[in-house]
């Protein structure tokens, strides 16, 4: 393993068809770290969870990040996933006619290559993760996200992050439209997978996650830049008085000129 | 058309003759030829000729093939031979129980079409297969047939007639392949009379190579409370050319209707379909998927023909198409016929690309860009190779074993060449 740390993310700036909407970005996660970004609707959350997952249509423009040391820009999204990045989507696709549990497989092949486990290994494998995630083996014959609620869509992201192991999780509003039970049992699922060598980013609207999964460092995201970084009591903060406290910092550094 | 391989009358009859067939059945051919001569030539006027260049299928260079030309191959297990199921060449079986074909070969089954190739196959044809299975035998493994064309330049008229006695229950994989360096028509029938009560899976994989224009007819006669469950898997050839029809004549009768394509260069399919619901409570559903690549073309024409006595019955068609280019085209002309008032009938077609933020969700989890469009594509058809179920044997203790399973996974693997070609 690299001694570089996990994820160097160095004044990021990212368009969408020629518009810029990340617009000088720098952090760094380091292992056994989740760092939590918030910010208002529009801040550029989501951009940055696909620019870091590597979708085409997200343009990196400047600056650069860096995986375990490797120049995450230059490679494709499933040359990513087998460097061990995971992005959970916040609105994962249905892929009708295709079992979750043979995607699952597939997926173990991809990002695991020479190493990948034998069948009956890989089942068993599939079955300790859908008890850790207190779901139903029958999940596993049902197409992946075909008709899946909200809630069944979300699970079945930590499901694949729990099956594929990866050294950094993007988990792009994972929390959105999850009631509490399912809030609960996806942030359980999180913080048993989490270990000393792995890293975690969450990026969310809400603080309500946070009560669930315990952040080393809070960044609030607003129009494109991180104007604030700080311990998890930032997040509590931003909870009691919403973002407009920090929306004057932005405006301080020349935003609204 | 008409100018076809230089063949008289007269030429035909002594064709019959060196082959030992009997008075009966050189009559009919004779009839065919008949009607054959009568029938006016298609013409790109015609609706249904309008899409297609006549000349791919013209048969003036060709030579009508040898019995030599394409090489069959049939397995019959013992257990169903020794009860009394028949699975054999049909020039065989001419010449050692042509009575046991007289009551079904070139009957009912096409005398009814008015289309001029399809009496020009049953007056012509060379190759067949004849597959009958007495009433209330179960024949427990799927039958295969293959059928290899070897020869480029000849007309080739393949046929094969199935019938399924009371209460029988059979299910035929029959494959088609070629290798050959000029180009060839194949126009090839398949009948099917599936009597009171008996269940029938006929599914047919073609997979010629590019030289061959092919022309299918199939006609499914089902009886009363008779189930018939069809896949037509449509690879290869140049052209093909396809008219898939079902007529539910018998009270109860169910049919269950799938056709796979799949499509590159300059490859295409053009399906006509026909559910036509002569008897009440009759039910027939209709799936057909179009997977297109290149500059691959699909059309689908497809008819439900409720008749006025076929009162609550249930008639459902989808046509679905997948576009892997911008070149690719896909049509659909769905056609409802309904005379009786107490019926249920849906239809639905869609035309799509592969979704860019599915391919990226795929790509995420480390799958490349063609990996994920296979996995897209296996979905796609998935929903149609997995309705391929044969029923479980009646009366069995055994919880049944889907003996569709092998037969899947082999039309997943041609599936897969396919693929690798296209994308």
């Amino acid at each position: 393993m690299s001694d570089a740390p996990l994820l160097v993310i160095e004044n990021l700036h990212v368009s969408v068809e020629g518009k810029e909407i990340i617009k000088g970005i720098s952090l760094q996660v380091n292992r056994g770290e989740v760092h939590a970004l918030m910010g208002p609707n529009g801040s550029g959350k989501s951009t940055l969870s696909n620019a870091l997952g590597g979708h085409p249509r997200y343009q990196v423009t400047g600056g650069r990040i860096l995986f375990q040391g490797e120049d995450l820009v230059a490679m494709k999204a499933d040359e990513r996933a087998r460097q061990g990045l995971f992005l959970a989507f916040q609105y994962p696709q249905a892929i009708p006619g295709v079992t979750v549990l043979h995607f699952l497989r597939m997926a173990m092949k991809a990002v695991r290559g020479a190493e990948t486990p034998s069948p009956k290994q890989m089942r068993q494998a599939i079955k300790e993760k859908l008890a850790l995630l207190e779901m139903d083996e029958a999940f596993l014959q049902r197409y992946v996200n075909d008709g899946f609620s909200g809630g069944e869509k979300k699970r079945c992201e930590i499901l694949q992050m729990a099956v594929l192991q990866p050294r950094l999780a993007v988990l792009d509003e994972t929390d959105s439209g999850l009631d509490i039970d399912a809030l609960r049992v996806v942030a359980n699922g999180v913080n048993r997978l989490m270990g000393p060598t792995m890293g975690v980013l969450l990026i969310t609207h809400y603080q309500r996650l946070l009560n669930y999964i315990q952040p080393h460092v809070v960044h609030v995201l607003m129009d494109g830049r991180i104007v604030r970084s700080g311990g998890k009591e930032l997040a509590l903060e931003l909870e009691a008085k919403g973002y407009e406290g920090s929306d004057t910092e932005a405006t301080a550094s020349g935003k609204r000129g | 058309m008409s100018s076809i391989i230089s063949i008289t009358q007269d030429q035909l009859a002594a064709l019959s003759q060196r082959r030992h067939e009997p008075e009966w059945l050189r009559s009919l051919r004779l009839s065919h030829w008949q009607r054959f001569e009568q029938l006016p030539e298609p013409s790109t006027h015609d609706e249904e000729w309008r899409r297609n260049d006549l000349s791919q299928f013209d048969l003036a260079s060709l030579t009508l093939a040898t019995p030599e030309a394409m090489a069959v191959q049939r397995a019959l297990p013992p257990e169903a031979q020794a009860a009394g199921v028949r699975f054999a060449d049909l020039a065989e079986m001419v010449r050692t129980a042509p009575e046991a074909l007289r009551p079904w070969l070139m009957s009912d089954g096409l005398k009814t079409t008015d289309r001029k190739w399809v009496a020009l196959h049953s007056a012509l044809w060379t190759h067949g297969t004849f597959l009958y299975v007495p009433p209330h035998v179960t024949v427990a493994v799927p039958l295969r047939m293959t059928c290899h064309l070897t020869q480029g330049g000849v007309a080739v008229f393949p046929h094969t007639c199935i019938v399924a006695d009371r209460g029988s229950q059979v299910m035929l994989f029959e494959t088609t392949t070629a290798a050959t360096d000029r180009r060839s028509v194949v126009n090839t029938a398949t009948e099917l009379f599936i009597q009171e009560e008996a269940q029938v899976a006929y599914v047919n994989l073609q997979a010629w190579d590019g030289q061959v224009v092919s022309l299918t007819t199939q006609r499914a006669h089902i009886a009363r409370g008779g189930q018939c469950t069809t896949l037509s898997v449509y690879l290869g050839g140049q052209t093909t050319k396809a008219y898939v029809e079902t007529l539910l004549t018998g009270e109860g009768a169910v049919a269950n209707l799938l056709g796979l394509h799949m499509g590159e260069g300059h490859q295409q399919v053009d399906l006509h379909t026909l559910q036509d619901h002569h008897a009440p409570r009759t039910t027939s559903d209709q799936v057909y998927k179009a997977v297109l690549g290149g500059s691959a073309r699909s059309l689908y024409t497809g008819l439900i023909h409720i008749r006025k006595p076929a009162q609550k019955s249930n008639a459902y068609q989808l046509n679905k198409n997948l576009l892997l280019t911008n070149t690719a085209k896909a049509d659909s002309i769905p056609k409802l016929e309904i005379e009786a008032d107490d019926v249920r009938c849906t239809h639905g077609a869609a035309v799509g690309h592969i979704d860019a933020e599915t391919e990226f969700y795929l790509m995420s989890r480390g799958l490349s860009r063609q990996e994920a469009g296979r996995l897209i594509i296996h979905g796609f058809f998935e929903q149609v190779l997995g309705r391929l179920q044969q029923p479980p044997p009646q009366g069995a203790a055994d919880p049944p074993r889907n003996m569709a399973g092998t037969v899947q996974e082999e039309i997943l693997e041609a599936i897969d060449r396919k693929i690798a070609a296209a994308l």
